[in-house]
């Protein structure tokens, strides 16, 4: 079994590139079904009055689009299909309300949503834990009054409505969770546990565990676990998109990785009889 | 043809090279340029989102008469001196000033959500279902466990019961390391995953489904 401990990593990665390749040009559509914590976080959604505004904060970087952008296309077509509106914002990471933007701009183009009435783009704005907690006094003054691409934010009819994120002008924030800052270091403290506004959370995979804790104490009202929660996501707003295709490669590379654990761990136990 | 998509997928197979061969020169060139474009990028929104309109938007700027800004712009410049030696102490003081006032803004919010968390960790260890109490048992000594396995003023075979606490909690923490090691493979093969859809799907257009 010597071999086995030998075998040029260049391999494992080509028969990674094999599998997942051939599952997305073969999709395999593996039933998915929805577990308790995806159906409660659609319907906390599903229950918000018509024309409220959803906040989203877009605590993300490109490295996680893959997981966290299917769940914002299915949030904007859940929310727009429901009349409720969705501000896009962030205070840590520069990319995030760029990536959300563009997600929730093709979702609004398909569903005849407009921009400045029906959603907006505040955009990044620095500031981190300041920032965050500046929002809930005065939103305007907080994005020194410029949207994602620089124009004023008081022009649009949206933001009449959206003066700060307080419970009286938010119905819900979607937060999502990449590292730190994200929900639970940054939007629970500073946004949602001073106004009381629900917080739900989009996790990347790598988190999901670290924020159990939060879903538990009910600090966070719902959250979908990585791509796995995307993919449910999306098939309870009825638009099963990247994240649901994502499954099947990922429940092959999960299969794939288990079998090299087994492999490797024979051919070391081997290997130490042999020398002994 | 896309040139925008053409661009990313070029990137995206030169950071790739990386996996054949480490440090070699299409994947030095593309990291630079990563790390280049990034920084420009970034550079160029917070000029024209938030520092320009800090001086000349008509809402909460200079011009809109909030001259209190001229304090922590200073208090911001001054932090430069220290690429001149013989001033290089000042740039301490605007330093010291946003790491208290950083630390006392951080202990003014955080403790309401670790109180949080600490009163959610009482549970009754009778519950109505049977898998209630085994969970609630185990969230217990677990918990127990792991706090023995850090509490180093007593020595760990001083009596069964600190033996068997540490044993319990070594486990705990492998189990939990464990999950979160799985979790974190997952996502990575998630991050491919994306960047295969990539190439195969929005360039080549070979995705089916």
């Amino acid at each position: 079994m010597e071999w086995a401990l030998d075998i040029d990593r260049r391999w494992i990665w080509a028969i990674i590139f094999i599998i997942i390749g051939a599952v997305i040009i073969h999709p395999l559509g593996l039933p998915i079904t929805v577990s308790p914590d995806t159906q409660k976080f659609y319907d906390t959604i599903q229950k918000l009055p018509e024309g409220s505004i959803i906040l989203v904060g877009a605590s993300y970087d490109i490295g996680a689009q893959g997981e966290i952008t299917p769940m914002v296309k299915a949030l904007a077509y859940q929310a727009f299909a429901h009349n409720l509106r969705l501000a896009v914002f962030d205070a840590a990471w520069v990319n995030g309300p760029k990536l959300a933007g563009q997600a929730i701009d093709q979702v609004a183009k398909e569903m005849g949503k407009k921009y400045g009435v029906d959603w907006i783009n505040i955009g990044y704005k620095p500031g981190s834990s300041t920032t965050y907690q500046l929002i809930t006094q005065d939103l305007i003054s907080a994005a020194k009054n410029v949207d994602q691409t620089g124009q004023s934010l008081d022009q649009f009819p949206i933001m009449k409505d959206l003066p700060k994120v307080d419970k009286d002008h938010v119905a819900a924030i979607f937060a999502a969770d990449i590292g730190s800052p994200g929900a639970g270091d940054a939007w629970l403290p500073y946004v949602s546990q001073p106004t009381g506004i629900p917080l739900l959370v989009g996790s990347i995979t790598m988190s999901v565990a670290q924020n159990k804790p939060y879903v538990a104490s009910g600090q966070f009202a719902a959250m979908l676990a990585g791509s796995r929660g995307a993919a449910e996501y999306e098939q309870l707003v009825g638009h099963p998109g990247a994240a649901a295709a994502q499954q099947d490669g990922q429940s092959l590379a999960a299969i794939y990785v288990t079998l090299l654990i087994v492999l490797a761990n024979v051919a070391w136990l081997t290997t130490r009889k042999k020398a002994a | 043809m896309d040139w925008g998509i053409l661009a990313g997928a070029i990137c995206t197979i030169a950071v790739w090279t990386y996996l054949a061969d480490h440090q070699n020169p299409i994947w030095e060139l593309i990291q630079h340029i990563y790390i280049g474009l990034a920084y420009g990028w970034s550079i160029g929104y917070y000029w024209h989102t938030y520092i320009w309109p800090t001086f000349t938007g008509n809402k909460d700027s200079l011009a809109a008469g909030q001259w209190v800004y001229i304090i922590p712009i200073i208090a911001g410049l001054l932090v430069y001196t220290r690429y001149i030696p013989s001033i290089a102490w000042v740039a301490r003081y605007p330093l010291s000033l946003a790491l208290g006032w950083g630390a006392g803004y951080v202990l003014g919010f955080t403790p309401a959500v670790f109180i949080g968390q600490l009163t959610n960790s009482f549970y009754d260890l009778w519950t109505d279902s049977v898998s209630g109490t085994i969970n609630n048992w185990i969230l217990l000594l677990t918990l127990l466990g792991t706090v023995m396995y850090f509490f180093f003023t007593i020595r760990r075979d001083a009596n069964p019961v600190m033996k068997g606490g540490v044993w319990l909690g070594r486990w705990a923490i492998m189990v939990a390391l464990g999950a979160a090691f799985g979790n974190t493979v997952l996502y990575r093969y998630n991050l491919f995953y994306a960047r295969m859809h990539y190439i195969l799907g929005d360039w080549l257009h070979l995705a089916g489904g």
